[in-house]
């Protein structure tokens, strides 16, 4: 895991810092979509490293190397959740920065922390969704995907806000915060042993 | 003697290509080139061999483990792999090439690998998208090297070398074959480069085997005949592989020696008359 999550980090290094950056400003701007796509964004980076390796053909060499089909499939969640979570910190260290500015107004408001806590919730479903989907059909054909990410992303939106807005307060919301964790820890249940499934059938 | 590689009754098809029941089996500590037209089927052999691509039919294993099994992950730490694409992401440089492998292999050998670059000038700051051809496949040779392997499985791995690299390349898979223990598999259109390498030679020929053979006993076993027509009269139909004409008016054959007149004048011939001999004659 630790060859491959290097290996991705030596091929994506370069977009890295704009990505930060690009996570950095759009969390800052007050701007709910922006906001939320800085979040769920990272779950589009392990699209990026598998398309790189195909390209290259390190997916055909990587099955003669010895790393285990387990490791190959969950590297590339890990690469997601690693990225979901330094969007998450980057547009949680905004949003605070933000908020303790004596300029706030509503429309500068942002996410709250509940929403954002949403929205990792929802980046992680998406590479749920993501990963297996680049595993069965390629980069290529997965490219439709990033598109309805994108969509699902910017709909979900006005959902998201309205969860939030009728969500209880303190700690009477941790039970209706328990549902995005519950419904992610579903998708990425089912979505590993599928990804591996469709590792292995692609032989 | 037990065997580096065997292949029993291998069968796969994709499309219009498909491989053929190929049985093949080579022996520990000897260099087998596999020879073939593009297309023949080699690079799915060797993908078949690496466990990388199921066949529809057969058993594969490399030193002396099934590659189907789940053993063959280790298995996988002893032999090393040079693929004609060069496969490493675009963006690395030989350096984090040399650290992402030692993530890889548990024997990696960084002095080795680091002692390879300096010999084949690779350079550290260059990504290798743009080394040439040749240095890609010296830095997947040098990778190949370094973690104790004792299989090599290369795939075209000296095209688009020159010939003094190429010729260093071969003298680096003759060294490692010196210890009895380790084994080489060479895909290769060079076929000059597989004769004076190799000890057998196993011939693809449109996805099925046509022999695997020790390479003395393949050069024993055929002459050429160059005389004229009328002299080409007194071999039987039986030892003639294939014949043509030359443009001097003569004829040109790949004769059976066992099967040619006692006392008949034959020349030696090299591992590319017979395979083209061969090929030609399966066609005529």
């Amino acid at each position: 895991m630790k060859a491959l999550l290097l290996k991705d980090w030596y091929v994506l290094r370069k977009q890295a810092w704009a990505y930060l950056i690009i996570v950095l400003v759009w969390g800052a701007i007050p701007s709910e979509v922006l906001n939320l796509l800085a979040v769920v964004y990272g779950a589009m980076i392990p699209y990026t490293a598998m398309a790189y390796d195909q390209r290259s053909h390190w997916d055909r060499f990587a099955r003669m190397l010895p790393y285990s089909d387990r490791t190959v499939v969950l590297s590339r969640y890990a690469l997601g959740w690693v990225s979901l979570l330094i969007g998450t910190a980057a547009v949680t260290l905004c949003q605070g920065i933000v908020s303790c500015l004596p300029v706030r107004t509503e429309a500068a408001a942002g996410l709250s922390p509940a929403l954002i806590y949403t929205a990792l919730c929802v980046g992680t479903i998406l590479l749920s969704i993501n990963v297996p989907l680049t595993l069965r059909f390629g980069s290529e054909k997965a490219r439709m995907v990033s598109v309805l990410i994108t969509f699902l992303v910017f709909a979900s939106v006005g959902f998201l806000k309205g969860l939030d807005a009728g969500s209880p307060a303190g700690a009477a919301a941790f039970p209706a915060l328990l549902l995005p964790a519950a419904l992610t820890i579903i998708a990425t249940a089912v979505s590993i042993p599928l990804s591996l499934k469709f590792y292995r059938e692609n032989r | 003697m037990t065997n580096a590689i065997e292949l029993n009754h291998i069968s796969k098809s994709f499309g219009e290509f498909s491989l053929k029941n190929v049985t093949l089996a080579i022996p520990a500590g000897t260099i087998c080139g596999l020879v073939g037209e593009n297309g023949a089927g080699k690079s799915t052999l060797i993908r078949i061999l690496m466990g990388a691509l199921r066949p529809d039919s057969g058993t594969a294993a490399a030193l002396g483990v099934d590659v189907s099994a789940p053993e063959f992950l280790n298995a996988k730490e002893d032999i090393g792999v040079v693929l004609d694409e060069g496969c490493f992401p675009e963006t690395l440089t030989a350096p984090q090439v040399g650290r992402v492998m030692a993530a890889t292999y548990r024997r990696w050998e960084q002095d080795t690998f680091d002692a390879y670059c300096r010999r084949f000038a690779l350079p550290e700051k260059t990504a290798f998208k743009d080394y040439s051809r040749g240095m890609k496949m010296k830095l997947t040779i040098a990778v190949a090297l370094s973690h104790q392997a004792q299989l090599l499985v290369l795939d075209e791995a000296t095209a688009g070398l020159d010939p003094i690299v190429r010729d260093e390349i071969l003298e680096l898979f003759n060294e490692f074959t010196r210890d009895e223990t380790h084994s080489v598999l060479i895909s290769s259109h060079i076929l000059s480069d597989l004769e004076k390498l190799c000890d057998y030679i196993a011939f693809l020929h449109q996805g099925r085997l046509l022999f695997c053979e020790e390479k003395d006993a393949l050069l024993e076993q055929y002459g050429i005949f160059n005389d004229t027509a009328e002299q080409a009269e007194a071999l039987m139909p039986e030892a003639i592989v294939s014949m043509e004409t030359t443009p001097y008016g003569g004829v040109r054959a790949l004769v059976r020696r066992d099967l040619a007149p006692v006392g008949f004048q034959l020349e030696k011939p090299t591992i590319e008359d017979i395979i083209l001999a061969l090929v030609k004659g399966e066609k005529q």
